[in-house]
């Protein structure tokens, strides 16, 4: 047991506060007391609905958001203790794919400017080195040097998601933060980009921590899966395990109504109680508790512990980790 | 028997003479929830606009007949497609924030629809509402009523969406991506709603989407759109046991979660030669024929129609 962990997080609490009224704040936890491992080579999925804190998270990870309590670490050293010049030394070995595209490359730069600005930043380099650079990760994302000279609005959504992938690469980083890579995109364009990001991940030996909703996805590609619910992390599991557990009523709601294309069985809907409960009226005990089938009264009191090893976590009474 | 037919329905860029749907013809049968799957582009939002004659701007009908009980759509004057719109034929959205009126109530909003079309209004108006909202599972009626669309979750501003266009029981639901921005669960909820209006009202229903799963669980016949055409149409067990068209099985094949990705080839060339099969660039067969040929909708099994020349 020698894996070597890129990024930890350890008991983050994140709370945002919305203005409900013109004297009134009220404030909201959008993630409570999580922790996770990313290790080496491995492709660890964030899986939950929306507004359950993924991307929130995802944002701690990348420094975008300063977690309230708890601890971020990059390559063992804790965020908060680093020195400016070892900071930006670190900084360009984590990167991230957001889902819009179109938001996130600036839209009066060329393709050129848009890959050669983070490499520029970070290694002090030549110009004409660093527009070497941005051929070479246009190559590695299936485009070529045809495309330096354009702007985002010129290209498909598939191709500025690989310009996108392209920026992420150029400084050669050990883990991309991908949230929702392919959701805006068509269906045989995300097979190509899914596809894309497999073989780069065993190319260039990344790790991806995959931020998504999408249950194909997920299975498609991680090695490790961790669902939330509300802020919390109410499950995780090695995907080879994905068949032989039994897992949190919460991801078995999910499963089971989960229209899959190529099983022969419907998906069922009638268990589906209510919807998602807000994080601004969080319910006691059990998150998950009022939307439980199998929730008792012990649920709506006490909160489960996260329970388990590595392979298996979960948060429930009602299930047992091994 | 069929409900709404649809022959040879040509749109196209008035300006340039452009063609966007290309001799569209289909029927949707009287009960059935029609699919129709393609990927952006490919000209499904823009059948349904024109069925209830809502082009954008600057598009035009070159040809085509749109007939329901017996009119041709096309033909009618403008009074008169109102009288259809909304109270026969209705749409949701994929976004009911940006299609429901902000400043108006949801209440306001429906009864709107009811005066244009019954002249109904005040306490008479409220009771019918309410009695809407019931049907379409939205708690809390007589409070709900009151709320203006920002205040309702997503699930909610689907469902009063989904409560205003069928106020006026139409006999078709043309519904366009209207589960795409909801979560699963929601998602879910919303589809069986639209199941059960199906069967109790009998209602019929265009169903757009991109996701396979929720045809290949909610509609009963689908039809494949590829750049402006239909490549093809079959009952949905006919297409899942037996997709024929290259498109349809590319399709099938790229949909992720069964670790097959790495086999798959995209074929995504550009071509030099101009082909009049639609899918002839990307098509790993690519056959001769079509580049001086375009090929037709053919019946390959009973009701299952396929526009590819493999299968002639």
């Amino acid at each position: 047991m020698n894996e070597e962990v890129l990024v930890e997080v350890k008991g983050v609490y994140k709370s945002y506060s919305i203005r409900t009224h013109f004297f009134k704040k009220l404030s909201f936890y959008a993630l409570l007391d999580v922790s996770l491992k990313i290790k080496k080579g491995e492709v660890l999925v964030l899986l939950g609905e929306s507004g359950c804190g993924k991307t929130t998270l995802g944002k701690i990870i990348l420094d975008l958001e300063k977690p309230e309590k708890g601890e971020v670490f990059w390559f063992g050293h804790p965020l908060n203790s680093l020195n400016r010049i070892h900071y930006k030394r670190i900084r360009p070995k984590i990167q991230a794919l957001f889902q819009d595209s179109f938001a996130s490359l600036n839209p009066r730069f060329k393709i050129k400017e848009i890959l050669t600005e983070p490499y520029l930043i970070n290694f002090n380099s030549s110009k004409r080195e660093a527009l070497m650079r941005a051929i070479e990760v246009l190559h590695q994302v299936g485009l070529n040097e045809e495309f330096l000279e354009r702007y985002p609005h010129q290209l498909s959504g598939g191709q500025r998601q690989r310009v996108a992938l392209a920026r992420a690469l150029i400084t050669e980083p050990k883990l991309i933060i991908l949230d929702e890579p392919t959701s805006a995109l068509d269906m045989t364009i995300q097979s190509q980009i899914l596809l894309l990001l497999k073989k780069l991940k065993e190319d260039k030996k990344l790790s991806y921590l995959l931020i998504t909703h999408s249950l194909p996805t997920a299975l498609e590609m991680a090695d490790r899966v961790v669902v939330m619910y509300l802020g919390r992390i109410i499950e995780t599991f090695k995907k080879d395990f994905f068949r032989k557990i039994k897992h949190h009523p919460y991801t078995e709601m999910l499963l089971k109504s989960f229209p899959d294309p190529f099983s022969d069985n419907p998906p069922e809907v009638t268990h589906i109680k209510g919807e998602p409960a807000s994080p601004l009226k969080r319910p006691s005990g059990c998150e998950f508790h009022p939307r439980c089938p199998e929730a008792d009264s012990l649920c709506s009191k006490e909160r489960p512990p996260l329970r388990g090893n590595l392979s298996y976590q979960i948060s429930c009474f009602k299930r047992n980790e091994s | 028997m069929s409900l709404l037919e649809i022959k040879d329905l040509t749109v196209g860029i008035k300006k340039t003479g452009e063609k966007i749907l290309k001799e569209i013809s289909f029927s949707l049968h009287y009960g059935e929830i029609l699919g129709i799957l393609g990927e952006s582009g490919s000209g499904k939002s823009l059948t349904a606009l024109s069925i209830l004659r809502l082009l954008p701007p600057g598009l035009t009908y070159f040809d085509g007949e749109i007939l329901f009980q017996g009119k041709n759509l096309l033909k009618l004057k403008e009074e008169e497609i109102n009288q259809i719109r909304g109270k026969d034929i209705s749409i949701i959205f994929q976004d009911p924030l940006s299609t429901l009126n902000p400043v108006l109530t949801i209440g306001e909003q429906i009864e709107e629809v009811l005066f244009y079309h019954f002249g109904l209004k005040g306490e008479k108006a409220r009771e019918f509402i309410i009695r809407v909202f019931k049907d379409v599972g939205i708690p809390d009626p007589e409070l709900r009523i009151k709320n203006y669309p920002h205040e309702l979750s997503g699930g909610l501003r689907q469902r009063a969406m989904i409560a205003m266009a069928i106020a006026c029981s139409p006999k078709i639901l043309i519904a366009d991506e209207p589960t795409t921005a909801l979560d699963l669960t929601i998602q879910m909820q919303v589809l069986e709603l639209l199941k059960t209006l199906n069967r109790e009202k009998t209602l019929s229903i265009i169903f757009i989407t991109h996701d396979i799963g929720i045809l290949r669980w909610f509609a009963t016949r689908i039809l494949v759109f590829y750049k402006g055409q239909i490549l093809e149409a079959a009952p949905v067990e006919s297409l899942f046991k037996r997709p024929l068209h290259p498109y349809t099985k590319l399709l099938f094949d790229s949909y992720p979660g069964k670790n097959s990705l790495s086999y798959l080839n995209f074929f995504d060339k550009a071509v030099s030669e101009e082909a009049l099969c639609n899918f002839y660039g990307r098509c790993p067969i690519a056959c001769k024929k079509s580049l001086e040929n375009a090929p037709q909708l053919i019946e390959v099994y009973p009701s299952h129609f396929v526009r590819c020349f493999l299968y002639e």
